[in-house]
């Protein structure tokens, strides 16, 4: 039902159920702003280009400087915050309703961590001077990444599910468990390194977009290509986890194969996301709680959150990017993991805070 | 609805031994039991939430073991005892949940989906709030939001599990007078757990008591609450009367 938001013929006279207004109006909003900020974010830079330039460019016809800027130096990057983004709200939207918690997260449940042990390993062991180059960077990082998240996804299902049985706050405490091993993890590993690896390694780590080139994100648009499919099929299975195994089972979903399915999907997400900008962490954990609230649905909506967090992405890099130069700092450049857990940790507090007021214990 | 030596249990601890329950249809079949006797464990084993450790469970003489997850679904409705209601949900949006196993992942809403909603709520006097969340009902109106979903499931059996529980008497006995209007008026075979004893004998044309993972008796209320019986099983002391034609539980006051 998520892409029924996009089908007014659903709905064509008043219906029992309610209004998809606030959700299609979210996904309009949504999809403005991700594309402003695209825009935006092509033109704004050491040489800034008219919106004009920009345009005409996207369409094939700008003039040679204006291409080079755009398709070379800032296109892989914008793309990536787009890509990057999209992958983990939709993987935190999915992992939020599997786990009908609002906390769950790809960064809170570790899966992000699986990520990065796996990937500062290949840094760590394999790299050179400077880091890691060639067929280690291109095939090699991705790769351990998309395992390391899943062995993480793995660990995480046989420690929270007891007896069938999902249990929504003990999913949270063995990822909050997984997240901090792993963290202990990264930094042995990174006191093993060599000093001209481990600078590398950390900006990695803290999550940066800086990097970014076109072959680099060609695995993540596959993964969000090939997840895109079963999440759309399979929306509607995600409307009846959020009621609890037990009504779910009763209205003839199969929720142990349901859940492990959605699980993969999303860790399957994290884990090419991770490969391509490190650990950008909360954006995750925001993006599809603001889709939700902003639609007034039951759970995070799959369409809304994506463009939600590919249009966050793409403004927190572009700010990540630009602050300290606008602010008279220099050149110098955050990377955008930290700028997005400085407006993430906030909203934690404020979710926690909401939900201790709330009388109904966790809100899913 | 046919039960054969159903024993049933989580991992290594068994917890319903080897029962046979013949459940009439068409009618109102409540099961009672002490705390821990296994009564709601049974009604997950009928609902097939859980795997018979042996035996098994006939839906018009099919093993409900060897149908599709929707097939059961489209036969068989279960309401798990106080379920999640997430924030957020509208009262028709949950019911409408209820139409999951009769559509299709192609099928669009339908005025056949729309239709069994109207009539889900109407049924339970929702129908004017289809439009709030459910999280802002009362309890006694949040309980009638969920059972006019499994109402929408459209299915000849309706499992309820511990329907009252949280509920002052007035909205109990409202719920209770919902389901036994359900299996009377339209014939659906309606089975129910509830640990209050009162209600049970008042409203059940069926009654299961359930002791230690056995059926200690089954039959007609009045054949089956006896002073003997529920000190047997429950360990209580009560006169059992009779009013309006079916028995009332009253315990006995000790000095």
């Amino acid at each position: 039902m998520s892409l029924g938001v996009l089908l007014p013929a659903e709905r064509a006279q008043a219906s029992i159920r309610s209004s998809a207004t606030p959700a299609r109006l979210t996904v309009l909003a949504a999809a403005v702003l991700l594309l402003a900020g695209v825009a935006t974010s092509l033109a704004v830079g050491e040489s800034s280009l008219t919106l004009g330039q920009v345009l005409s460019t996207l369409v094939g016809q700008g003039d040679p400087f204006s291409r080079l800027v755009v398709v070379d130096f800032r296109g892989p990057r914008v793309g990536a915050a787009v890509l990057v983004g999209c992958s983990l709200a939709l993987a935190g939207a999915v992992l939020q309703s599997v786990a009908r918690n609002p906390l769950a997260s790809p960064d809170l449940l570790g899966l992000n961590a699986g990520a990065s042990v796996a990937a500062v390993a290949v840094v760590i062991l394999a790299g050179g001077n400077g880091g890691v180059s060639g067929l280690a960077a291109s095939v090699g990082l991705p790769v351990a990444a998309l395992v390391g998240s899943l062995t993480s996804g793995l660990v995480l299902y046989l420690l929270a599910i007891r007896g069938r049985q999902l249990d929504p706050v003990r999913m949270v405490v063995v990822g909050v468990g997984l997240a901090a091993a792993g963290t202990a993890l990264v930094s042995w590993l990174l006191t093993l390194g060599d000093v001209m690896v481990v600078g590398p390694a950390l900006a990695w780590l803290s999550g940066s977009l800086h990097a970014a080139t076109w072959p680099g994100q060609a695995g993540l648009l596959v993964v969000l290509a090939a997840a895109t499919g079963p999440l759309v099929l399979l929306a509607r299975r995600l409307d009846l986890l959020v009621l609890g195994d037990d009504t779910a089972g009763g209205l003839g979903l199969d929720v142990h194969r349901t859940r492990i399915l959605f699980l993969l999907l999303a860790t399957a997400l994290t884990g090419a996301a991770t490969a391509v900008a490190g650990a950008v962490v909360f954006l995750a954990l925001c993006a599809p709680q603001l889709a939700r609230g902003l639609s007034r649905a039951s759970r995070p909506p799959l369409l809304a959150s994506a463009l939600t967090g590919g249009a966050l992405l793409v403004w927190a890099d572009l700010a990540a990017r630009m602050l300290l130069s606008w602010t008279g700092f220099g050149p110098t450049e955050l990377p955008v993991g930290v700028f997005t857990a400085v407006l993430g940790a906030p909203y934690l507090l404020f979710v926690v805070a909401r939900q201790r007021a709330g009388s109904e214990g966790i809100p899913s | 609805m046919k039960v054969t030596d159903l024993s049933l249990g989580y991992g290594e601890r068994r917890i319903i031994h080897h029962v046979d329950l013949d459940i009439p249809a068409g009618a109102l079949t409540v099961i009672v039991g002490p705390n821990g006797s296994g009564k709601s464990t049974l009604l997950r084993g009928m609902a097939r939430l859980l795997r018979p450790a042996t035996g098994a469970v006939h839906l018009n003489g099919t093993d409900i073991a060897d149908l599709g997850h929707g097939a059961l679904a489209r036969q068989l409705a279960l309401l798990p005892q106080a379920p999640a209601t997430p924030a957020g949900l509208s009262v028709g949006d949950l019911v409408a949940r209820g139409r999951f196993p009769h559509r299709s992942w192609y099928q669009r809403w339908s005025e056949r989906d729309e239709e069994v909603v109207r009539r889900a709520l109407s049924q339970v006097d929702l129908i004017d709030r289809a439009d709030e969340p459910v999280t802002e009902l009362s309890g006694g109106q949040r309980q009638r939001a969920w059972i006019a979903m499994v109402l929408a499931q459209d299915t000849e059996h309706l499992l309820l599990d511990e329907p009252t529980t949280f509920l002052d008497l007035a909205h109990a006995v409202d719920v209770m007078t919902l389901a036994r209007s359900v299996a009377h008026d339209s014939g659906r075979t309606v089975i129910c757990v509830l640990h209050d004893l009162t209600l049970a004998a008042r409203f059940a044309d069926h009654l299961v008591v359930v002791s230690q993972g056995r059926i200690a008796a089954a039959g007609a209320p009045k054949d089956v609450l006896t002073p003997e019986e529920l000190d047997d099983v429950f360990g209580l002391s009560a006169h059992v009367i009779d009013v309006d034609g079916a028995p009332a539980v009253v315990p006995v006051r000790r000095a």
